[in-house]
Parts: C-alpha cells; structure tokens; sequence
C-alpha cells in the first residue's frame, strides 16, 4: 500500500528509482562472462521490475540507505567510518584535530540509525536543533513501512503540555460511559496511530508526567490501558524527537522513559556547501517522502524476514570478549560498600548518598588510569542487549554474516549515548585535551571504548585469561564429573583468586573476574555437596 | 527549437495532461537539477511525437489515460536524463518510435512503461556494445514486434533480434526463445522463406551456427568474421591474444596479458566477451588423434581443402583453435582473429 495520490508514485517511477547495482559489492564466485537477462537492464527498467522480489532484505535496506542519501537527506556527515586500510588523516586547526578520509564504505549516523532501528524494531530519539530534518526523516521510516504518506503524518503523535491520556490512547464512547452498568460494558475508541508499525512521537519531552507514563506502557511493553480494556500493540519501530539531549522541556522526562530508547542520534548542522540543491528542492516544490520508490517499501512479513537475519549474525567470541571487559569498567565503585557484591555505584545511587566523600575515600588507584571513574554509573543489562542487537545490525546491513569489532565501535556510541553518564569531576575531563569530551559524547564514548580495548590488549587478554579457561570449563557441564575432579577444580579457582588479587589494585574488570569465579566456586561447591550427599 | 503542432497528438497529450506532467517534471527537476531541457524539448517534439501519433489509435476516444501520460513523460525524462537523446535521433532509429515502441505499448495500453522499460534497456545495452549492432536490432525488431500477444514474446523477440543482429553469445537462449514462439511465428521472425517448416528450421539453426536462413548455403571454407583489435585502437586486447578451445566445444577462450575473453562466433557475428571466467582444463584441450587444421604461410588447409587467411594488417599469423565447425587464426602483431567457418568438416 503506498499514497496513490502523489503523482511521483504513480506509473514509471524513474526518477525515485533506487541503485541497480550492489550497494556493497562483493566478489561472488562462478560468474560467468555474460547472462542473456542483462539484455534488459538498465535505466529504462520501471519501478515494479519483477527482479525485486529476489533482492536480498540487506541489499534492500542498503537501497534504501542509499536513496535517502541521494535524495532526502541534502548533506549527509559520514560519522561511522569504515576502512580497508588505514584512513587518509589530516590533522587540521590550533587543537589539531582529525579529519579521516574513510577507506571503506561509511555511512551516516543520521540515516543508519533509523534504518536499523526499522529493521530490529526498536526505539531511536533524534535530537537536535528545530528545522534540522528530524521529523521528515522519521516520516520517512513511517513511508518505508508501506504506510501513505498522509496517514504518517495523520498519526504522528506531537507532544504538548496539555496533552492527556486520552489524546494519547483514546477515549471511552460517550453514550457508554452514560449507559454502562459496568466497565466492561465501556467501549473504547483507541487512537489509530497504536496499531502502526511504526510509531512517530514529535517533541516527546514535551509531553506531561502523567501522559509519559500512558506511554511508558505502550513503549515497554506493548499494550495500552484504559478503564481496565487492554488494546495490545503490534511490534513497532519507535521514532521520537527532542530538541533537547538531555530530555529536558517543558516537562522532564521521566528516567524510564529516557531508559526504554535504545539509540539517540543527533541531526547535525546543514553545511551550507549544498545550499544550491536545497535551492532546487525549494524551487521543485517536491517532498522526499511523498516520492520513495516502491522498491525499498518493506511489508510486514519483510521486516520479520529482517528481524531473525539479524538475530542470526554471529558475535564472535573475540569481540564479545572485549565487550565484556568494556562493560566491567563503569559499575565498579570500591568505597560504596562493606560486602563484596555491593561495590557498585547502584548502591550510591540508590542509597541517596552523598557521593563526593566517597569518591576523596578511594585514593588507592590511579583515577586517571582507571576509565571507570570517568562515569556515575555503569551498564544495564538492557544497554547491553540492545548494543548486541545493534551491533549485529549494522553488521548485517554492511552485509556480514558476522560481527567485527569495528561493527562494535562504531555502533556503541549511539547506544550509550546517555546512558553512561559522564561524571564531570573525573580528573580525565580536567585535562585541557580531554575538555571537548564533555560536549562530545559520541567522541567521548569512542575513546572510552578504545581505551578499554588498549587496556585489553596490554594484559593480553586474548591470550592469557584463566577466569575465560575456568568459564569455558563449566560450560562444559558437570554430568558426570567425579568428586576428586570438582575439589581440583574447586582448588584451581581458589589459586587463581590468590594469583589474581595478590599486590594489586581493585578495578572493574578484576572485580567482575572475582565474581564469576566466586560463581563457579559456589556452583561447583554445590554439586560437591550433591554428590557426597547421594546415597 | 522545433515546436509542437497544437493540433498534433502530442500536443492534445501534453495539454490534457498538463498539471500532472508539470509535477512529474518537477520531480525530476529535483532528483536532477541538471537534466537537460533542450534534449527533453528535442525529443518530445521529435521522436516523441512520432510515437504518441502512431500510438494514438489506441485510445480510439481521443483521450489518452493517465497512466499513458505518465508512463511517455517518463520515458522522455530517462531519455534525457541518461542521455539517449543525443542518439534518438539517427538514421535507423525512425522505426523505433514508428513500429517498434507503439508495438510494445498497444500490449498494454495504459501502462505501455514496463514493456517501454525493457525494449529501451535493451536497445541501451546494443547502443553501448556496438552502435551498428544497435541499429540492426532496430531494423530486425520493427519487422516483428507486432506479431508479439504478450510481454513473453515480446521478449523473446528482443532476445532473438539481438541475436541475428550480432550478439552471437545469445545464440542459445535465441534457439529457446525460439521454440516459446508460436510455430508459424518461427520462419518470420528468421527471415526465413515463408513457408519453411518450422521444425526443420529449428533442428538446422540448432546444428548448424553457420546457417543462416536468409543467406545462402555455403559450402566453401570462408572468413566470416574479423574482430578483436588492440585496445589502443578501440580493440579489446592489451596484449597480443592467444585462443583456444572452450570446454563447450563451440566457443574460444582468449587470453591477453592476464586478461581473458570468450569469443562467440556463428553465422550472425563474432563477438569478445571480456571476463569469461571459465578455466580450461588441460584435459579438455584437444588431443592431436587424427588429421587436424594446419595453418601454413597464411593458409588454412585441411583434408586437401584450402582457403588463403588474409589478416587485416597483413602482419603474421600466430595461431588457430578450432571447434567441429569453426577456426580462429589469430595475430599477435595486429590482435586481430579471423574466424572461419569449415563447413562439411567432420572434426570431433
């Protein structure tokens, strides 16, 4: 179903086509100097070419990309860099910064992350600037769900403070609420934009308190709620906007609302190097979206299709590895508690307690050093789910059947973008150098994480882990594993904790590496006590 | 600039239509600021017209639809934008916009596009490959693209006009093409005499790639084609070529420098594929068992039977391969190959 009512999309469709050719060629093996179907293609081949259905859904959604890029988007910023090699590098200005010439595809934050987030079905804030293009591009999304164009932006849900429940939801009929002997006996008018699958909110935080939390429940768990009827939701894409990063306008937002949004990505500033096509689309009179070509609108059954190709690409265990150690960086807070298992800044946080003495108490370790002490908090297990899931996106739509780490560097970003908060008082952000860092959160993300990665590899964890030997030890199960070799074991862990905390500080990594083998202690400590316990 | 008659079909399209193919434009515009308007003029008042005035007895009330309007403002637009109008114009191409698109759209009236779509994809691809070849397409189609009932058809006779134009590669799927079309379609669409038994037509173009209905038999060796060429000099070799025998038995794998090429050659062309990809397996080369072709100053001999192999630059022969009824002499002064049909030879 597309919006018939525009003449762009009607008959021969040329000048909204989409890239014949691979958008991410890859050599394939046992091609053949010439096929006779080659006769037909070309530039003169219509919209509804009967090739489009064989087209891979990540050749589709790299069309896709590229058709916004050509065409909606006038000056796209390639921030997620790929290369083949090393990248051509200038350093520019008084503060000499970088400018890479990628060597591989790139692409642009602005676009992919959308696009990404259509395809895994999750939830993207954009945010910047009005007038930056925010709420054309996540009307885009809307059209490349197969929806009209009208009805996009009919269903677009716009925030403002005297915004109810019932504006948002629906609204009991009248003459029930009159008549109704019970509340089952009140039938509901629910809000059509529910049932979309992709779900547009324009300047969320302007929503009230009240009415975000009505949304909460649509956005976290599907379902919307009022006098007791339930209207469940079909699985959605989520395009919201701000204006603000930090969630902030006329009403705050509320901490799990923030929390439920998976990607945030900032529109950035309009080079005014293009301003001679921005001319002809004035003078054109024409809307990127009232033209997307048929050919990268996406059915429901294909954005499933897309959904389990995601979930199929593989994260190999050496970057997994990595993340891992990353993620053990933040939680860790060595003077938050007595007990071992409380260390963690949560318990700061949720304790209410003052943090700056505690933090002049941890004076044993090289603050600087120790990327944990640049943030106040740590991980979620949803941050981290939703930064595998992203990673296995992009790595999919670069057409991948495995992930790499660069997939990971460059998509982790985005995802943290706030939810590791910056602790402005860290020593790292008082070094002049480190200063832009405060502003720069994706700059400031990626550096974290490539600190996290030379810290890796300096302790050669990808050689030398004997907390990763005993892991993968266990995994292997304990079906049939005698008594002699469960105290062996038993004996191996309690050695490796005497090797791993003798002379050294405390920091994150080694603080989840104590865990885990206190872990594997207790479960191999019960299974001993199963077996001496058997008759 | 030529204009419009107002009385002209073209001229009652583009007013009935006028809002609608404005916007159309307009898009167009915006996707490419620098489309050519003087070549969109050109061609709308030339070809253009030509093409709405013989597709006009489709619409038998005077009005074209919509989708018609569309679909030809749309062609007119890929024309220029990918810059088919400067050719649209030769001497040839008349009846492509007089029997050969009106043919295509009169299968669908109100949305000739997709069938436009494929014949100008093809006649693209003929134009980049070789303009002459091109412009027999054009001249081989015009003769039978009305015959075709459906898109189907439609295609099978691009495929086998590219086919007896030149594109020798095509010459299997042609012969398949050629079994989808209606029998009494089949002597036609050959150039054959019009009451030639089809079947028999069939088995000999299927046995024979020297025969040609619309020509005479031959039964004398003969040069049939020349080809090949330095690169220099628009060829498509860098380095001198040296050929051999495909795998298939009927076709020839050139090498030059580390390049390699298939050559296709039959009785209706010779043409150098670049980037055959198929190896050659030392087995398969042809074993020396019985008498073969030998190549001696210049001249081909085979069974007592002769035939004086000429290059185009007079520089020496290299080389020959040879299939069951072909040889290729080859020159790596001139990079040049001369194919030769055998005819009566018995090689395999």
């Amino acid at each position: 179903m597309t919006d018939t009512s525009s003449p762009a999309q009607e008959g021969f469709t040329l000048f909204n086509r989409v890239s014949r050719s691979p958008t991410n060629p890859q050599k394939k093996k046992g091609e053949t100097g010439f096929d006779v179907a080659s006769l037909f293609d070309g530039p003169f081949t219509p919209g509804t070419a009967h090739t489009e259905d064989s087209t891979p859904l990540d050749e589709k959604i790299r069309k896709a990309y590229f058709w916004i890029v050509n065409n909606a988007i006038i000056s796209p910023h390639y921030d997620i860099e790929f290369g083949d090699g090393p990248p051509l590098n200038w350093t520019v200005g008084d503060s000499k910064r970088n400018l890479n010439l990628p060597t591989a595809q790139s692409y642009s934050s602005f676009i992919l992350l959308p696009l990404l987030t259509f395809a895994v079905r999750r939830k993207c804030l954009f945010i910047g600037g009005p007038g930056r293009g925010k709420t054309a591009s996540a009307i885009l999304m809307g059209v490349l769900a197969d929806y009209p164009v009208k009805e996009v932006r009919r269903s677009m849900q716009h925030g403002q403070p005297q915004m109810t429940i019932a504006d948002l939801l629906g609204n009991p009929l009248p003459a029930d609420l009159v008549g109704a002997q019970s509340m089952d006996d009140i039938r509901i008018a629910w809000r059509s934009w529910l049932d979309m699958r992709v779900k547009i909110i324009d300047e969320y935080n302007r929503i009230p308190t009240r009415t975000q939390s009505a949304l909460l429940t649509v956005m976290g768990d599907n379902y919307a709620e009022i006098l007791n009827h339930i209207h469940e939701c079909p699985e959605s894409a989520w395009y919201l906007t701000a204006n603000d990063e930090a969630g902030g306008g006329t009403y705050e937002v509320i901490e799990a609302l923030r929390d439920r949004i998976d990607v945030i990505v900032q529109a950035l500033a309009f080079n005014p190097r293009f301003l001679d096509t921005l001319l002809a689309r004035i003078e054109s009179t024409v809307k990127p979206e009232e033209c997307v070509p048929a050919e990268i609108i996406f059915t429901a059954g294909e954005i499933d299709q897309a959904g389990e190709a995601i979930r199929a690409v593989e994260i190999p265990e050496s970057v997994r590895r990595r993340l891992e150690f990353f993620a053990s960086q933040f939680e860790f807070f060595e003077t938050a508690g007595t007990q071992f298992e409380y260390l963690t800044k949560d318990t700061i946080r949720l304790s209410g307690a003052n943090r700056q003495p505690l933090t002049a108490a941890d004076n044993g370790r090289d603050r600087l050093k120790d990327i944990g002490c640049q943030t106040l908090n740590g991980l979620s297990v949803r941050n981290l789910m939703t930064l595998l899931l992203y990673t296995k996106a992009l790595a999919w739509f670069r057409g991948n059947s495995t992930a790499t780490l660069e997939d990971l560097r460059q998509i982790l970003p985005f995802v943290l973008h706030d939810k590791l908060i910056p602790d402005p008082e860290a020593p790292f952000f008082a070094l002049p150098e480190n200063a832009p860092y405060q502003a720069d959160h994706i700059g400031w993300l990626r550096r974290l994480f490539d600190l996290s990665c030379a810290e890796y590899d300096r302790l050669d964890l990808d050689k030398n882990d004997p907390v990763g030997t005993l892991s993968s030890e266990f995994e292997l199960g304990l079906e049939g594993l005698t008594a002699r070799e469960t105290t062996s074991r038993l004996a191996r862990i309690e050695r490796a904790i005497g090797e791993l905390t003798r002379g050294r500080k405390l920091y994150g990594p080694l603080y989840d590496d104590l865990l885990k083998l206190k872990y594997l202690h207790q479960r191999y400590t019960n299974y001993l006590h199963w077996l001496k316990a058997r008759p | 600039m030529m204009r419009l008659d107002k009385k002209s079909q073209a001229a009652r399209l583009l007013a009935a239509h006028r809002d609608l193919l404005n916007r159309r434009i307009s898009a167009a515009r915006h996707a490419k600021p620098d489309l050519n308007m003087t070549g969109l003029s050109a061609w709308l008042t030339g070809p253009g017209a030509l093409l709405v005035e013989k597709t006009a007895h489709l619409f038998p009330a005077g009005q074209t639809s919509e989708h018609f309007a569309l679909d030809f403002i749309d062609l007119a637009l890929l024309i220029t934008a990918h810059g088919f109008f400067r050719t649209a114009g030769k001497p040839g191409y008349e009846k492509l916009w007089e029997d050969i698109l009106p043919a295509g759209a009169a299968l669908n009236p109100d949305a000739p596009g997709q069938v436009w779509g494929m014949m100008m994809n093809a006649l693209t691809n003929l134009e980049r490959f070789d303009g002459s070849i091109a412009t027999k397409w054009v001249s081989l189609l015009a003769r039978t693209a009305s015959t075709a009932s459906t898109l189907d058809e439609t295609q099978s006779l691009c495929i086998i006009a590219a086919w007896r134009a030149g594109m020798a590669q095509y010459r299997t799927e042609a012969i398949t093409a050629l079994h989808s079309l209606p029998a009494a379609l089949i002597p036609q669409v050959m150039g054959a005499p019009p009451h030639t038994a089809p079947d028999d037509l069939l088995q000999k173009l299927e046995n024979d790639p020297w025969f040609d209905p619309s020509g005479a038999e031959n039964t004398d060796f003969s040069i049939r084609h020349q080809t090949g060429g330095f690169s220099g000099f628009g060829g498509p070799f860098s380095r001198p070529p040296t050929v051999q025998t495909a795998p298939d038995g009927n076709s020839f794998i050139i090498r030059s420098g580390d390049a390699e090429f298939a050559l296709y050659a039959d009785a209706f062309g010779a043409v150098v594929i670049p980037g055959a990809l198929i190896e050659l397996p030392a087995s398969v080369i042809r074993s020396s068992r019985g008498p073969q072709p030998s190549l001696k100053n210049g001249v081909l001999e085979y069974s007592g039977r002769k035939i004086t192999v000429a290059d185009r630059n007079a520089s020496a022969l290299t080389g020959m391969a040879f299939t069951s009824t072909a040889a290729v002499v080859y020159s790596g002064d001139s990079f040049y190959l001369t194919v030769i049909d055998l005819p009566g030879m018995e090689l395999r």
